[in-house]
Formats: structure tokens, C-alpha cells, sequence
């Protein structure tokens, strides 16, 4: 069985948004919309510190939807437009979202977003992979995996280079993957583990 | 199943037809008769290829980076940008620029056309014209200017927006052949320059000294990052460093403030503002007195042992002994044979004065006379520069404690191999050279240069040898180069040339300038001087891809193409080992012309065609045509093949200065120069006692005891470079605004309570040449005292005033270098 997981080393992120930015060309994401945000944990703006000079601390957490094993999106999506496939990625048919919400009031990681209003664009041409999600209005949008990329033996985006070399990802049941290898001898957290929705993000400490 | 049979069963069919056709627009259909039987299979499902094609790009503003990125195109559009592999994947690299250039290329903002000035400059109102007219108008003024006043009289303005041959400003790059056929006075970018300065000097390697290449890293016991940032400004270095302290190598980071580089270390030492040359000094100091240092290095790699003759201050020689120089070749310069004439030191072993080659064991210490001539070595006069900074005096300058300072000389001392990484953070001030002299002796003395794991400097990797200069002077017809490139004038006085028509005592007229490359009413220092002279200018002239703050003050904007836009080579500056081509991926946007076709259709209308009948291509290739690339294997052919190929000798791990072989005349690293060479020269009256040895003064407005601190200005002001911009470039991307919406400042909360100061709101920041308001944004990582902003903002971001407006346009006696850092405000709520 694949089983698509990612591990996110916490002592090699610093932050510099190149995931972020990644994901949001190649999915041609419109204004304001982020599948994939790099969370400070440090001062309340980005890039600041916590503690008082010079005993501070700051870090970083790239966040996007964990694809949990026990996905409580999926569980309260009325209509069935949030799915989980069979390799673990979950998904939204935008064809079935009614863009009630319920979802996005249940997932604990904020990373799902209402399209709420016409998606405006940044650019007048369409950039992005070819096949990338289209953004409809109404629905509920999020991290995708790059279920298409995947498919044809690419990468996600986020994965294409991370300059710290931080970011790994494959198949958490094959223990050759790199995700596999990664994690293997690693302490690691998951992200609010205590909600109880097992997410297959493994943030290595 | 073949590679090629799975490449063939992944179109659909309407898709392959799609792809077909772009793949055959490629030349790039490879196996398609038998893989299109492959298509009438249904029983597999259809994986989808993308049609993209994919063209070789180079990401090449100045931030360090030179990331070789694929660039996908579909349907005439950059839909994508990723990372390319180098031959080395290490070096493999991209950030949030790298990956938003379809944001640059489609920006609202970028150029489509030329267009002329028909309000105020600086108030940005244009209408568009066309080729014709542009360049007829910049011809025909540009040619009255010249007629009138002399070449002189319009000077060509570069910045270090793009490091490529034909588009950018590379050594030996297209713009360097236009400024010569033109005779253009040129305006230099005098920034970064104490860094090379002190490195040049003792490294004998302009214009920075030089690092190991990164891939060394990991052969470190200890990384020492000495102001630099590299998880901002050097993203691709900072996994080498990673990767390393995973390994075990001890990381420590010296900054004025904690921020996310940091955070990564195993030890923070704050220090206070541009204090970095007198910690060194002290932490040398320590060295010395226990006699920590590598006597063998020292003796063998450095000029130490060379005696100062306490009268003049110049090098005893062999003529001071009585021994007449003799004739060396004849210098090409001057036609006169060269006189040579050697130093002299002390030889232990004969208990003689003899020339340094004889001596088998030269003193470096305790010689004080020599045939009745007073002198000291070279050693011995750096010992009494370090002896200055006793530890306690110097936590007092520094802020660091004396504990700190002494584990610090153990380090240097026991736990190398140490590389000490340097780039800009002590360097943007009045007083930089004098940090960077001090911090590389203390490398060298320690022996921690020139092997595996051990080296002292700057981080790029920057070899001068691979460009052949000789195409900015091309033969016309008749077989007569150009007339070469006029005067270079200083930035900080354009104003007064403006003005008075004259520059160092002589006529030089100047009417105009031709921009580009750089947007510097944004990036200089005091931007209110900067203005006061562009609105005086009769002619400007800006060639720029969108319409930056300076372009605003033109007479004439000229669309340029994008990097992506023509075929060009990046020759490197920055930190991976590579020359990189760059296909034409897509036609240019608008009316954009590339660079190299603007220079062409100014050379064919005012005259001077002949010199500029070359193609791109061509120009690359002559460009390449050096020694230096020979002997690297590199030709033009292999390059456009390949479209990567490495500058540094050997397959990896390159270490500069290898043995100890230093750059310098005698090879030797120099802890003494007899002359003092300023970066540029006004008429100003010089110090040597501060140039000639090491030496050490507080930054003029910065440090925490100036007269501005100290009045009525108490903060120091930090700019600090930005994750989502290089300089201002990307400030018309609009993906990188959702990371950086805006310019803020950041303030120690302390600090914020006592100003009664809350998070996000607007503060002024002032001094006596300006101010900016921006939301405040309460950071722990910055001590009491010291603020820092984002410095690539535009005017029209901020809520008022400018950034630019706050640091000074000073030089320090020799350096000409802006001192951007060297900054103090008062802030207040607004």
C-alpha cells in the first residue's frame, strides 16, 4: 500500500519561505491564497524572536494540510467532496463542495480556505503546471499532495528544492523511501497531536 | 517498459498532438513513431506529461545566489521556474525569487513599451512612443551633450542588477563595451568596499578575499560566522552549514542581533555595533600573549618578518644597506625596466640582515636596529596594534564579556580547523575596513587559512580570470579601438560635479546619465542628495525592465528585455562554483528589447555601428575567450552545450590560498603595507597611520558613544536584506508582497514600551537628512538601542518619507563605500 507522507526537519527549516512560494506558482494560486505557510514560533510578527535579548529563541514551522490518517474534514464534509484516497492524500472535489465550512471549522491546522468571492490573480496569464487545481468559487480549497505532479512521477512542489534540505517526502510504507529513511533514528512531534487526527507530517526535532 | 515508452504512453491524445508540436518546435521528439502504437493501448490509465518545455535559465541579480533554474514555457508563457541540477547537486539551489519570476515577467508594473516624461521627475507621468522616437531623442541629445560639453558629460550609471555578459554588468560584460565606445563618464557603485578593502589588502585578492568553496564546510571543526546572515542573504550556503554542525562542527554566530541565523547556532555572541574589529584585535591580543598563534605560518606565509624603518615607515631594503638596486624586466607600462630593490629581514639562523629568499629563519620579533636604522617587524607593530584592546577595555567597547573573548581565542587557538565566514554586516559602516583588517590577521595568525576545513573571508566565489576584459575595446573597420570610458566619479560627489562642473580640481561637465541595471534612489544612502542632483540633471536616461522609483526621474524609459528573454551567460558572483548559460526561453514581452539590441540601435544611430557589429552569441564567446577558461576546460561551445561548467579547479572543495599562498606581490599575507592607496582620491587629507597597519576606531554614527547616539538621535538604525527581494528587484512581484506586505521596523519591546509604542503602529524615524514612517513591530531578537527595517523598499511604499533618506553619504578617508549601517534615528509614535 502507498501511504504518501512528508518529514519537515525543524533544525534544518530557517524560514525562507521558498516552500511557500513554490507551491503557490506551481498550483497558480490566486491572491491571498496559501496551501502551505511557514508559521514563526518565535514573536507574534514573521521572522521575530521570543524570550528577551539575548536569550531568544526563533523557529520555524512549514504548515500545510497533514493528510491525516484520521481526517476529521472528511468525516464532517456533508456532502462527501472531502475524500481520502487510497495512497492517504486527502482531497476536495470541487464539483461536491457546497463550501459549507464545516471543514475548515474542524480541521485543527487552518490550512483550508473558502473561496468565497471570484479568486482574483496576481497576473494576467496563467501560470502553473498545466494540470494544476482549478480555484472555483465556493470551495473550499487546500494542499493537494500535488496529487498531479505525484501521479506522473514528479515531485510536490514544496519538495522540488528546499534550500535547507529540510524537507523530505515519498512513502511512508516503503522503508527505502526518503521519507522512510528520514524519520528512522529521528526524534519527531506531530503538529497538535493531541486532536487526535494522526497527521502523516513528521516535524523532526 | 523503456523510458521512452513511458514517456509515450503518458499523452493522452489530444495532449500528445499539443506536445508534439512543442517537442517538435524543440527538435526534442525523440522515439515517436514507435511510441505512438503505444497510444492505442486503453488498458492503462493515462498519466498525463506535462507539455511544458523546458529552457535553461540563470536566476542572476546581486544576492549571492546564481541559481540555475529550469524554466518552463507552455504556449509562449514562463508558467513555472524550478531548480536545475549542477553537475555538483549540492550546489543546487532556488528561493521565493527564483520561483516567482513569472511574477516579474507579467508584472502589472513591468515596461511594454519606451515612453517619454511629460510631468515633474519623480511624479512618474510618461506616454509611450515608440523605438523610433526613443532612441532618436537619446541619439540626437546624447550627441548635442558630447558636442557641447565632451563624451564626459553623459555618464553611464551601473548598479549590480543582473550578472550576466550581454544583459548585466559581469566583468567584461556588454555595458562595459557601450560605456567604452561612447567615452561615457561612469558613476561607480562604491558599495561592499571595506570588505575588500582590508581583505585586498592582507589577501592580495581583490575585490573580497575569498572562502573556501562551501562544499569545505563540513571539513570545519568550527564555523565562526562574523556578521553575516546567511539564512537571509545566503540561502544556498546555509544547508553546507547544517549539514556540517549535524556532523559536529561547533557553529557560533557574532551579530549586534538574534535573528533566525541565530537561532541555528550553538553560541550567540552579541556584540554592539561595528565594535567587530576591536573584539578581533582583542581576541589576537590573547593569541599573541600566549603564544597561541602558528609561528610557522606566520614566518612562512605572511610578511611579518619585514622590517619598518621607524623614520619613514617604508620596508627596510637592500639599498638602505648599501646594495644599489638592480634592472628587472621592463615594465610594458612604462617602458623602463623595473628596479629591483627586496626587503630585508633578520635572519635568525646567520644572525644577518638579508633578503627575505636567504633568510632561513627570518625574525619576526625582537629586532630593533639594523646598521644603525631603527626598525620594527611587521609582527611586532601588528602585537602593539593588538595590544591596545586588552580584554577589559574591550568588553567595555563591545558589550561582550571577557570570558566570551578569551574562549573565543582558545577556539581560534585548539579547536580548528576554524572558518571564520564573513560577508557584509561589519562592512556598511564609516569605520568597516577597520573591523575586516583585525578579523582576517586573526584568521591568519591562527594559521586558519588555506586548507581543508580552515579559511578567513568572503563567502562568493568570484574568479576574475575566466572574462576576457578586452571586449569592452573592439577594433572598428580601420582597426582603431574606442575612445575607453571616461572618468569615474564617486557617488557621493556627483552633486558637486552638478554643480561646479568640475571634479578633482578639472573641468568635468555632466549633463546626464544612462541608467541601468540599478535603481539607486532606492539603494544609495541620503536619497534626498541623490534626488537633489538627479532633478538637476538636463538628460536621464533609464533602461530597466519596470518602472522603479528611479526610472520615475527619467527623460527616457527604455523597456528592457528580461533575463529570461534572451540568450545570455552568468559568469558567477555568487556561491556555487559555475558559469551558466541562458537560453532565450520566450520572446520578449511588449516592445522589451534585450540590453545588448538597446546598445546596438544607440551605437548604429550615433556612428558607431562598426563596433558593434556582433551577435550575443558571439559576444559570449569572445567574452569566454580567456586564459582562465582554457585552463578550466570551458569553451563556448561546451557551455552552450551543456549549459553549466565549473570555475574553480578540481571536481570539489576548493580552498583559497591553498598552502598559503596569499595573492600578494611577495605572496605573502600582509599585516603591513608601506603605501596607501585610497579608493578614490578628492583631494582629501589622509591618516596613514590608520591605513598602514591594523587599526581599529568606532563607527561614526552607529557606535553606541557617538555624538549622534549620545545627542539627539539614541537608536542605531539596521537595514538588514529581505527573504522576497534582491536590492528593490522583485518589489513589482506581487506573489513575494503576500510574505512581506510592507516596509516595518523592528523594536526592541523594551524599548517599544518606554516609547509607548504598540505592534503595528506608525512610527516616524528621523535624523538630520530625513525620515520614513512605517508600522512598528515589537522584535525580542534586537537589543535596546538598535532598530532594524527591510532595506529594498520603494518611496511609494512607505507611509511617508524614505528609508534611503536616513544614512549618510560620507566616506571614510579611504574607502569609498556606503555606509548604510552607520545610521542613527530618534523614533516617535506617530
Amino acid at each position: 500500500m502507498t501511504r504518501y507522507g512528508m518529514a519537515i526537519d525543524m533544525a534544518r527549516c530557517f524560514g525562507c519561505q521558498t516552500c511557500a512560494a513554490a507551491c503557490k506558482i506551481a498550483n497558480n494560486l490566486p491572491a491571498n491564497l496559501a496551501y502551505n505557510v511557514v508559521h514563526t514560533i518565535g514573536g507574534t510578527a514573521i521572522d521575530t524572536a521570543a524570550g528577551t535579548f539575548p536569550n531568544c529563541t526563533l523557529d520555524f514551522r512549514p504548515v500545510q494540510c497533514q493528510h491525516c490518517e484520521n481526517p476529521v474534514c472528511v468525516s464532517v464534509c456533508p456532502t462527501g467532496a472531502t475524500f481520502q484516497d487510497e495512497d492517504g492524500i486527502v482531497g476536495v472535489d470541487n464539483e461536491l463542495c457546497i463550501g459549507c465550512e464545516s471543514c475548515i471549522k474542524a480541521c485543527p491546522y487552518h490550512v483550508r480556505t473558502l473561496l468565497a468571492t471570484e479568486p482574483e490573480y496576481y497576473l494576467d496569464v496563467v501560470v502553473g503546471e498545466f494540470d494544476a487545481p482549478t480555484h472555483k468559487t465556493g470551495t473550499v480549497e487546500k494542499c493537494t499532495f500535488c496529487k498531479n505532479l505525484i501521479d506522473r512521477g514528479e515531485e510536490p512542489a514544496c519538495m522540488q528544492l528546499c534550500p535547507g534540505r529540510a524537507r523530505y517526502w515519498g512513502d511512508l510504507d516503503d522503508p527505502e523511501s526518503e521519507v522512510s529513511k528520514a524519520i528512522v533514528g529521528r526524534e519527531y512531534e506531530f503538529y497538535l497531536e493531541s486532536e487526535g487526527t494522526k497527521p502523516k507530517v513528521y516535524y523532526l526535532k | 517498459m523503456s523510458e521512452d515508452m513511458k514517456l509515450m504512453t503518458g499523452f493522452s491524445r489530444r495532449n500528445f498532438i499539443k506536445g508534439a508540436a512543442v517537442l517538435a518546435a524543440t527538435g526534442a521528439l525523440v522515439g515517436c513513431s514507435s511510441g505512438s502504437k503505444e497510444l492505442e493501448k486503453t488498458d492503462e490509465p493515462a498519466v498525463t506529461e506535462s507539455p511544458d518545455e523546458i529552457y535553461s535559465g540563470v536566476c542572476r541579480g546581486n544576492c549571492a545566489g546564481g541559481c540555475f533554474l529550469n524554466v518552463h514555457v507552455r504556449d509562449g508563457v514562463v508558467v513555472r521556474t524550478t531548480a536545475r541540477d549542477l553537475p555538483d547537486t549540492r550546489y543546487n539551489r532556488i528561493c521565493t525569487r527564483g520561483l516567482t519570476h513569472s511574477g516579474r515577467i507579467y508584472s502589472a508594473d513591468r515596461l511594454l513599451y519606451p515612453m517619454k516624461r511629460t510631468g515633474e521627475r519623480g511624479t512618474g507621468e510618461f506616454e509611450r512612443i515608440s523605438w523610433d522616437e526613443a532612441i532618436n531623442t537619446i541619439a540626437e541629445k546624447w550627441q548635442g551633450l558630447v558636442d557641447q560639453y565632451g563624451t564626459e558629460a553623459m555618464a553611464m550609471y551601473t548598479g549590480s542588477g543582473n550578472y550576466a555578459l550581454c544583459s548585466g554588468v559581469a566583468f567584461g560584460s556588454a555595458v562595459s563595451r557601450f560605456t567604452s565606445i561612447m567615452g561615457s563618464s561612469t558613476i561607480p557603485l562604491n558599495v561592499d568596499a571595506a570588505v575588500g578593502r582590508a581583505m585586498g589588502i592582507i589577501a592580495g585578492f581583490g575585490p573580497y578575499g575569498q572562502n573556501n568553496e562551501p562544499a569545505d564546510f563540513a571539513n570545519s571543526k568550527t564555523i565562526i560566522c562574523w556578521g553575516a546572515n546567511p539564512t537571509i542573504s545566503q540561502p544556498q550556503v546555509m544547508h553546507f552549514i547544517l549539514e556540517a554542525k549535524e556532523q559536529g562542527t561547533k557553529y557560533i554566530v557574532i551579530d549586534e542581533i538574534f535573528n533566525a541565523n541565530a537561532a541555528k547556532a550553538d553560541v550567540f555572541i552579541p556584540i554592539k555595533a561595528s565594535t567587530d574589529g576591536a573584539m578581533a584585535f582583542s581576541v589576537l591580543n590573547e593569541i599573541l600573549t600566549q603564544g597561541w598563534y602558528d609561528d610557522e605560518f606566520v614566518r612562512a606565509h605572511t610578511n611579518s618578518p619585514f622590517l619598518v624603518k621607524e623614520s619613514d615607515g617604508m620596508f627596510l631594503r637592500m639599498s638602505d644597506l648599501g646594495v644599489e638596486p638592480t634592472e628587472g624586466p621592463v615594465n610594458p607600462a612604462t617602458g623602463q625596466p623595473t628596479m629591483i630593490d627586496p626587503e630585508v629581514v633578520w635572519d635568525e639562523a646567520s644572525d644577518s640582515a638579508v633578503v627575505l629568499a636567504e633568510a632561513q629563519a627570518p625574525a619576526i620579533e625582537g629586532v630593533t636596529e639594523v646598521n644603525g636604522i631603527a626598525v620594527k617587524t611587521v609582527f611586532a607593530i601588528m602585537k602593539e596594534q593588538a595590544a591596545q584592546y586588552p580584554i577589559d577595555r574591550v568588553t567595555t567597547i563591545t558589550g561582550v564579556p571577557a570570558e566570551t573573548i578569551k574562549e573565543l581565542a582558545r577556539i581560534y587557538h585548539e579547536e580548528g580547523p576554524v572558518n571564520t565566514y564573513t560577508m557584509f554586516g561589519c562592512d556598511h559602516y564609516l569605520n568597516g575596513h577597520y573591523n575586516y583588517w583585525p578579523i582576517a590577521a586573526l584568521g591568519i595568525c591562527t594559521g586558519n587559512v588555506g586548507k581543508p576545513g580552515a579559511a578567513t573571508g568572503f563567502c562568493e566565489l568570484m574568479p576574475t580570470n575566466i572574462t576576457n576584459f578586452m571586449t569592452a575595446y573592439p577594433l572598428d573597420s580601420a582597426g582603431n579601438p574606442p575612445k575607453g570610458p571616461g572618468r569615474a566619479i564617486v557617488v557621493k560627489e556627483v552633486g558637486n560635479v552638478v554643480d561646479t562642473g568640475t571634479y578633482v580640481g578639472q573641468e568635468l561637465i555632466l549633463k546626464g546619465v544612462y541608467v541601468t541595471n540599478t535603481n539607486p534612489l532606492s539603494t544609495m544612502t541620503n536619497r534626498n542628495y541623490m534626488e537633489s542632483w538627479f532633478k538637476k540633471l538636463e538628460f536621464i536616461v533609464v533602461a530597466d525592465m519596470c518602472m522603479t522609483e528611479t526610472a520615475t526621474y527619467a527623460d527616457i524609459v527604455l523597456p528592457a528585455a528580461h533575463w529570461f528573454e534572451q540568450v545570455d551567460a552568468y559568469t558567477s558572483f555568487g556561491t556555487a562554483p559555475y558559469i551558466l548559460w541562458q537560453d532565450k526561453a520566450i520572446e520578449p514581452v511588449g516592445e522589451a528589447k534585450p540590453d545588448f539590441e538597446i546598445y546596438r540601435l544607440l551605437c548604429d544611430k550615433m556612428g558607431y555601428g562598426e563596433y558593434w557589429d556582433i551577435e550575443p552569441e558571439e559576444f559570449i564567446a569572445a567574452a569566454i575567450d580567456s586564459e582562465g577558461a582554457k585552463a578550466l576546460g570551458i569553451t563556448f561551445d561546451t557551455l552552450k552545450e551543456e549549459k553549466s561548467a565549473r570555475i574553480l579547479p578540481g571536481d570539489g572543495e576548493f580552498i583559497s590560498f591553498e598552502g598559503g599562498n596569499f595573492l600578494t606581490a611577495t605572496g605573502r599575507a600582509q599585516f603591513y603595507q608601506e603605501i596607501v592607496t585610497p579608493d578614490y582620491f578628492i583631494g582629501q587629507t589622509i591618516d596613514e597611520s590608520k591605513e598602514k597597519k591594523p587599526y581599529w576606531e568606532p563607527a561614526k554614527y552607529a557606535d553606541e558613544n557617538s555624538e549622534a547616539r549620545q545627542g539627539s538621535y539614541p537608536f542605531h538604525m539596521l537595514s538588514e536584506h529581505m527573504r522576497t527581494r534582491t536590492h528593490t528587484q522583485w518589489w513589482e512581484c506581487r506573489y513575494l508582497d503576500e510574505f512581506t506586505p510592507e516596509p516595518i521596523v523592528c523594536i526592541n519591546p523594551e524599548d517599544a514600551a518606554s516609547l509607548s509604542i504598540n505592534e503595528g503602529d506608525s512610527v516616524k524615524l528621523f535624523n538630520d537628512r530625513g525620515f520614513v514612517v512605517m508600522k512598528a513591530v515589537l522584535n525580542a531578537g534586537l537589543p535596546k538601542g538598535t532598530v532594524s527595517s527591510g532595506r529594498s523598499f520603494q518611496a511609494d511604499e512607505f507611509i511617508d518619507g524614505h528609508f534611503a533618506s536616513l544614512p549618510s553619504i560620507e566616506f571614510n578617508q579611504v574607502c569609498a563605500n556606503q555606509a548604510f549601517n552607520d545610521v542613527a534615528v530618534a523614533i516617535e509614535k506617530i
